[in-house]
């Protein structure tokens, strides 16, 4: 069967799955079924909460970025899977212990104020918009693929959809239709690396693949990867810092806080009916998130290396522009790879000098998805990864959505500006406020400030800089005040805002990037997307300082910040 | 109004024949009440759905008069026919044994026209009776039948569409319009039975109109 | 077409002759719901049901039948008394007639077909007995309404005795005796105005300020007469012979007692029960009752308040029933009712959902009195026709009968930990109300549970989640989504997917912003006043409720009157347009409600 009838057939089906599990389980009343069953499996949950977690970022950009950046890459890894640790054990329990079910409740009633909720508020609009246009960039690059179209209209398309798919709702909230986009997703990514990890290692594991020897040689596989490299003037596969060791520290921290305040991720963990349960499930959702990112650096090594193989098949003789593969053209079509004959020997020469270079466009983004086109494995692998990538984006995109739109709508419309506002024309604002969010990320994805990841890493370092902070010192001090959470929050992202503005433009446009892109510009040698860190320990000092000089929270919330820091098993002891 | 101006065009053709004799009936009033009105209700039975190749086997009807169907009112009448039934008696259950000793088509038509003297028309999807019918009558007259008709299903169509209900064509079958007025199901293929049904059909959508006239 | 009528229609017994005369005579018409035919209409004759459904009535406009397909019925009549004087088209009928001139001659030429109809008007009768309400109240015999516990003393007496005497069995008057004879009765009057404001000291025997030779009544008058007799005498108090021996007395309050088919009197008449088997023999006519007051077009709001007071009165006594049986609670409690019974908003066939609260200084050695307190009631309120509770909860189960700490300790568990079961019961438990002993436990434990609510709103999106679980039965373009098999298949469960969901959503505002009220139209008038919800959209709801509600009763009504046992299954088709499309409105109301609900509570995440 052709490819692109089998992959609409494999995506339309793995949707099919979806809905159909969504309308199996609305039409079997929950209500009976709890009676019954009495909740979900924490291995379950577990899965479900993956299935939140990892975005088209996770699974479209992080290989792509490791291909490409070598060990720099990994910031990603390291940064998220930190993330989730920090998450689940330093912040979602006390959290919980507070009863408050969204991040700008807690902060609005932490420190009793409208004015931070409204700031809380605007802060995740910002971030989830963000985060939305990563996920609009790995639509577009999915759909422009199996549509065979160029990128923008792919966009379109995938902006359609988005839309559509979280007006229904985004078959969110429904336990099992994540478990099978969980399936769906890892099968997806699993099992084209465990294809490559056998052609060129002979060993099924990609993780041990990667760190193997070549099948029927005594090279190790990095080793070769690491000369085929150097050989086109790349740095070393293995050892390519991204930039500077403080820069990286910063990129993997400003990740890894930034991931905190994130709202669809959070309440995941509220979801869960009992404490126990919830951190048996974040214990889970760990094993199950590690599969993947534990993945990637193989799918990412062993692609690249395909990759330049394909290219230059014998050292220093390289394709033959004509005879190029099926899939080179098939990607030509989306404009996320370009090749220029530069010196007009119709070969294509791949080198890291850009005057020599005749692959100007390698977008990181097509990795993933063309990894196993280029390890030549059968159709139906490369269809199941079309859908794997398609629910990892669409599912987090609507999650996101429907957060915004529920935001505007009612944290900010009804909450703030009109209060009497009936039901109908909240929801009415609510749809409307998912139309403007789509459409400005999907602008935004048409001038996209990088790929995919790069976009994400944005998203949490805004998150980084205003949220975490904000969230840390409401559960650790009971000191800090409402002005100072205030301040601290509006300083942090304010600065980090600035400086991602200054370099890549307001709005990320580029044009009006009033310092430009250059690393010499860069403070420190930190790039903007990884400023969130140096964001947040602003928002740190500003909230400290202002509140050492405003006065100190009423006792009520002092109590209330002792109280939740005392485990729950203990405090339930202490009662009886 | 129309149709008496379209009858001045066969006038001369039917002189003297049972259709003349129906036509010298005034038309009815359009501006009366319903209930004052009366109907002639029609079913027939054809060999084919086709009115070029099928014949008109049976025709059973029905009168209203003061909103009331009047059984005394019903006939039945089997057309005697050249072609033979085919397959349609599967349907209607009319073999070419029935037929034998039936009166010519002339007999029927002539007792139909006498019973519709005077009255409006009224088929369940009149467009395929009418063709039939209209065919006899050429056949016999020289003229077209003329008389004023009026169409359960396409009343049941309107009604349908004024309320932006989407309209299978299933749900036009005389079946489907009685069980949305709560009538009962008739399961025989029977022209009087046909029509009483549909007569009856006719009174409940008569009733239903006038009633929501009334409310509003 | 003989054939096809022979076997519609109840001509069986017909001869071929015989009944080409009555077919020719057949008419056939076709009434839409709510026309009426009168004795006086055009057309007398035998109607024939074709399809549809028709009220007969009597002149008083008592129903005596409903008939459905193929039954058969004459308006009007020589008659009256046996023949209906009206029919009421309740659902559109096709009515075949059979004139009366053809009728009557038919039946006096075919005595199978006479009888056929004499059996069918006997039938009507027989049903007609049944359907009709106990009576006209006033036509009872005096003999069921009179007491029989009669207090009677000497005329030597003096009055102080005769007082204490009637004080300590509560009574306003008592009978004097002069050698097993009737010599007189005194009054609480007499004493007033005879002797206390005469000044007679207390010793006076009491011949002296009695009424002697009091008129008497006999027991098998009517209490029409009776009634009649007393207040053209102006008499509050009337001795009942029988046989001409004293056998009871009759007061006024007793003969307002007598029409049983108020519910205010029903529910004192309750608390004059002595036994559960008596209260159930109060209630059973109750169904009865339920289908007068929706026929009298009583609101089902209406209806189920009072049915809600009717479980209170039934409570409340067994509860003194089980007191007096059990002695005195050794600690202050509380009975509490939850669910619909402590919103007021009860139908027929609802369960009890009930618990106890005691007071925190209710030591371990008392709760065998408490637990057989509750095991003694809730036999009763089973006895009474309020089966047990499926999910247990009920003052026998021990963790619904706690003190009250212990209760506001469960409360914050199940807040802290919303699991499904918890979920479960807080939709039952947050509504309560307080029936018997101390309200202010029940008010406390109220208080607990709104703060621990209002403040935690990961418990809240618990209770969302919840409450999104169950829909609305419409689907896409707003089609009915029926049940698909089973018992009830093309039908809505118009409780669970219209009354529960809505009740749901209500209770959950009600919580996150702490309004005591417990019943539904309360909450949401309470959310309006407040403004935590718009008043258009407050109204809508209740509009909504009572949509649902008020089919519910009916299709309960039309249950019973077929005999079935009532449940909350719909087939909407079987609907006029008219309140089909009042329910579809109802249950898109919901639907949006839903979404508001999912956008405040849940932030909108699923």
């Amino acid at each position: 069967m052709e490819l692109q009838t089998l992959t609409y057939l494999v995506v339309g089906a793995s949707f099919a799955l979806y809905i159909g599990i969504a309308i199996w389980s609305r039409a079997g009343s929950t209500r009976d079924f709890y009676v019954a069953g009495g909740g979900v499996h924490p291995i379950a949950n577990g899965m479900a909460t993956a299935a939140d977690w990892m975005s088209a970022a996770s699974f479209i950009s992080m290989a792509g970025m490791i291909a490409f950046m070598g060990y720099g890459g990994s910031v990603f890894l390291m940064g998220w899977t930190g993330g989730f640790v920090i998450l689940a054990l330093l912040l979602a329990p006390y959290l919980r212990k507070y009863g408050k079910f969204t991040v700008p409740e807690f902060i609005g009633d932490r420190f009793y104020s409208r004015t931070a909720r409204v700031v809380a508020v605007i802060c995740l609009i910002i971030c989830s918009v963000t985060y939305v246009i990563g996920q609009m960039k790995g639509i577009g690059v999915a759909f422009s693929r199996f549509l065979e179209v160029d990128y923008g209209t792919g966009l379109l398309v995938g902006m359609c959809i988005v839309f559509f798919y979280a007006v229904l709702g985004g078959m969110k909230g429904i336990t099992y239709t994540q478990i099978a986009q969980y399936c769906v997703l890892i099968m997806a990514y699993t099992i084209p690396a465990i294809f490559i990890s056998l052609q060129l290692t002979a060993n099924p594991i990609p993780q041990l693949g990667l760190g193997g020897t070549l099948a029927g040689t005594d090279t190790y596989l990095l080793e070769k990867l690491d000369l085929i490299v150097q050989d086109l003037g790349f740095h070393e596969y293995t050892t390519d810092f991204r930039l500077s060791g403080l820069n990286m520290f910063a990129y993997t921290a400003s990740l890894m806080i930034g991931t905190a305040g994130l709202p669809h991720v959070i309440i995941r963990f509220f979801t869960v009916p009992k404490v126990r349960d919830a951190r048996s499930s974040a214990g889970w959702a760990l094993l199950f998130i590690a599969i993947l990112y534990t993945t990637a650096p193989a799918v990412a090594g062993m692609a690249r290396l395909n990759l330049m193989q394909t290219i230059e098949p014998v050292p220093g003789e390289y394709l033959v522009y004509e005879e190029r593969p099926q899939w080179f053209r098939n990607w030509e079509k989306t404009g996320l790879l370009a090749f220029a004959d530069k010196n007009g020997d119709g070969r294509v020469q791949y080198s890291a000098d850009p005057d020599v270079n005749e692959m100007v466009t390698v977008d990181n983004d097509i990795i993933v998805l063309a990894n196993p086109e280029i390890a030549q494995l059968p159709n139906w692998v490369i269809a199941l990864v079309a859908a794997g990538g398609l629910a990892a984006a669409l599912s987090t995109a609507a999650g996101l959505l429907l957060a915004i739109a529920s935001a505007i709508s009612h944290d900010l419309l009804k909450g703030m500006i009109a209060p009497g506002i009936s039901e109908r024309a909240e929801l009415r604002a609510s749809r409307l406020a998912m139309a403007a969010a789509i459409l400005g990320a999907g602008y935004l994805g048409f001038n996209p400030p990088g790929f995919a990841a790069g976009t994400v890493a944005l998203a949490f370092g805004l998150a980084a800089s205003s949220i975490f902070p904000a969230l840390m010192m409401g559960i650790f001090s009971s000191r800090v005040s409402k002005e100072g959470a205030v301040a601290g929050m509006v300083a942090g992202i304010g600065v980090t805002l600035f400086y991602v503005f200054q370099h890549m433009g307001i709005m990320f446009i580029p044009s009006t990037a009033f310092l430009g892109g250059m690393p010499p510009n860069w403070f420190l040698g930190i790039e903007p997307n990884a400023f969130g860190a140096v964001g947040a320990l602003v928002n740190f000092a500003v909230a400290l300082a202002v509140s050492r000089f405003t006065a100190a929270p009423p006792a009520s919330v002092r109590e209330l910040v002792e109280h939740i820091r005392v485990p729950a098993g203990a405090s339930a002891a202490r009662d009886h | 109004m129309w149709l008496a101006l379209r009858r001045l065009r066969w006038a001369r053709r039917v002189a003297a024949t049972p259709l003349q004799a129906c036509w010298r009936q005034p038309l009815p009033d359009r501006h009366r009440d319903w209930r004052a009105g009366s109907f002639l209700v029609c079913d027939g039975e054809m060999s084919s759905l086709d009115p070029a190749r099928g014949e008109l086997l049976s025709l059973g009807w029905v009168a209203i008069a003061n909103g009331a169907i009047e059984l005394a009112s019903a006939r039945h009448q089997l057309l005697a026919s050249e072609r033979g039934v085919g397959h349609s008696a599967t349907i209607h259950q009319i073999t070419d044994r029935d037929l034998a000793d039936a009166p010519a088509p002339a007999t029927a038509m002539a007792a139909l026209l006498q019973a519709a003297a005077g009255r409006v028309l009224v088929f369940h999807h009149a467009r395929l009776d009418l063709a039939y019918l209209n065919r006899l009558s050429h056949r016999l007259y020289g003229a077209p039948l003329l008389l004023p008709v009026v169409d359960t299903l396409e009343l049941e169509r309107a009604r349908q569409q004024r309320r932006g209900h989407p309209i299978p064509a299933a749900a036009l079958t005389l079946q489907a319009c009685r069980a949305r007025y709560g009538l009962p199901a008739h399961g025989a293929h029977n022209a009087l039975l046909d029509a009483l049904a549909t007569a009856e059909l006719l009174l409940a959508q008569i009733a239903h109109r006038s009633n929501r006239r009334g409310r509003t | 077409m003989a054939d096809f009528l022979r076997q519609t229609l109840p001509f069986q017994e017909l001869p071929a002759a015989a009944l080409e005369e009555a077919l020719s005579a057949l008419r056939i018409s076709y009434h839409v719901q709510g026309s009426i035919l009168e004795a006086a209409s055009p057309h007398p004759g035998l109607r024939i049901v074709r399809s549809g459904a028709v009220d007969l009535r009597d002149r008083d406009n008592t129903l005596l039948d409903r008939l459905g397909e193929g039954e058969s019925f004459v308006v009007g009549g020589p008659d009256s008394s046996q023949h209906p004087a009206r029919a009421i088209v309740i659902e559109d009928a096709l009515l075949y007639l059979l004139p009366a001139a053809t009728f009557h001659r038919l039946r006096q030429q075919n005595r199978a077909f006479d009888r056929h109809f004499s059996s069918q008007r006997s039938r009507h009768l027989r049903r007609a007995a049944r359907h009709r309400p106990p009576g006209n109240a006033l036509q009872q015999k005096l003999r069921d309404s009179m007491s029989t516990a009669l207090l009677t003393v000497a005329g030597s007496d003096s009055v102080q005795s005769v007082a204490r005497a009637m004080a300590k069995r509560r009574v306003s008057s008592a009978l004097v005796l002069e050698n097993d004879r009737l010599a007189g009765i005194v009054t609480d009057r007499d004493l007033r105005v005879r002797c206390v404001a005469e000044a007679l000291p207390s010793s006076t025997p009491v011949a002296a300020i009695m009424t002697p030779n009091p008129e008497t009544i006999d027991a098998g008058s009517s209490l029409f007469d009776t009634l009649l007799l007393m207040t053209r005498r102006g008499y509050h108090h009337l001795p009942v012979t029988e046989d001409g021996r004293l056998a009871g007395m009759i007061t006024t309050s007793d003969l307002i007692l007598a029409r049983q088919d108020d519910p205010v009197y029903l529910v004192q008449h309750i608390s004059r029960q002595d036994s559960a088997a008596g209260i159930r023999n109060l209630l059973t006519g109750l169904p009865q009752l339920v289908l007068q007051w929706q026929q009298a077009d009583m609101r089902a709001q209406q209806v189920s308040r009072i049915l809600t007071a009717i479980t209170d009165a039934v409570t409340v006594r067994l509860i003194q029933l089980a007191e007096a049986k059990l002695g005195p609670a050794p600690a202050a409690w509380c009975w509490t009712a939850f669910g619909s019974q402590a919103r007021a908003e009860q139908l027929l066939g609802a369960d009890q959902d009930n618990g106890m609260i005691l007071a925190d200084d209710a030591a371990p050695e008392h709760a065998p009195w408490f637990a057989a307190l509750a095991q003694e009631v809730c036999a009763g309120l089973n006895l009474c026709g309020y089966p047990y509770c499926n999910g247990e909860v009920m003052a026998t189960t021990d963790s619904w009968r706690q003190p009250l700490a212990r209760w506001q300790d469960t409360v914050r568990r199940w807040t802290a930990s919303p699991s499904p079961a918890a979920v479960m019961r807080v939709s039952i438990f947050f509504d309560l109300r307080a029936i018997y002993g101390d309200a202010g436990l029940c008010t406390a434990l109220q208080a607990t549970m709104l703060q621990q609510a209002s403040n935690n709103t990961i418990f809240l999106a618990a209770l969302a989640a919840n409450v999104l679980d169950s829909r609305p039965p419409l689907g896409i373009f707003r089609r009915f989504v029926v049940e698909r098999d089973g018992e009830h298949r093309d039908a809505v469960d118009l409780k669970k997917r219209g009354v529960l969901p809505l009740t749901d959503i209500a209770r959950l505002h009600s919580l996150a912003h702490r309004i005591e009220a417990v019943n539904t139209e309360e909450r949401l008038q309470a959310l309006a006043r407040e403004r935590h919800l718009a008043m258009g959209d407050s109204r809508n709801l209740a509009d909504a409720l009572h949509c649902i509600q008020q089919q519910r009763l009916q299709q309960q009504c039309r249950q019973l009157l077929r005999g079935d046992k009532p449940d909350n299954f719909l087939n909407p088709r079987g609907l006029p347009t008219m309140a089909r499309e009042q329910l579809r409105d109802a249950f898109t109301i919901i639907d949006q409600a839903q979404a508001a609900l999912r956008l405040t509570y849940r932030a909108g995440l699923d």
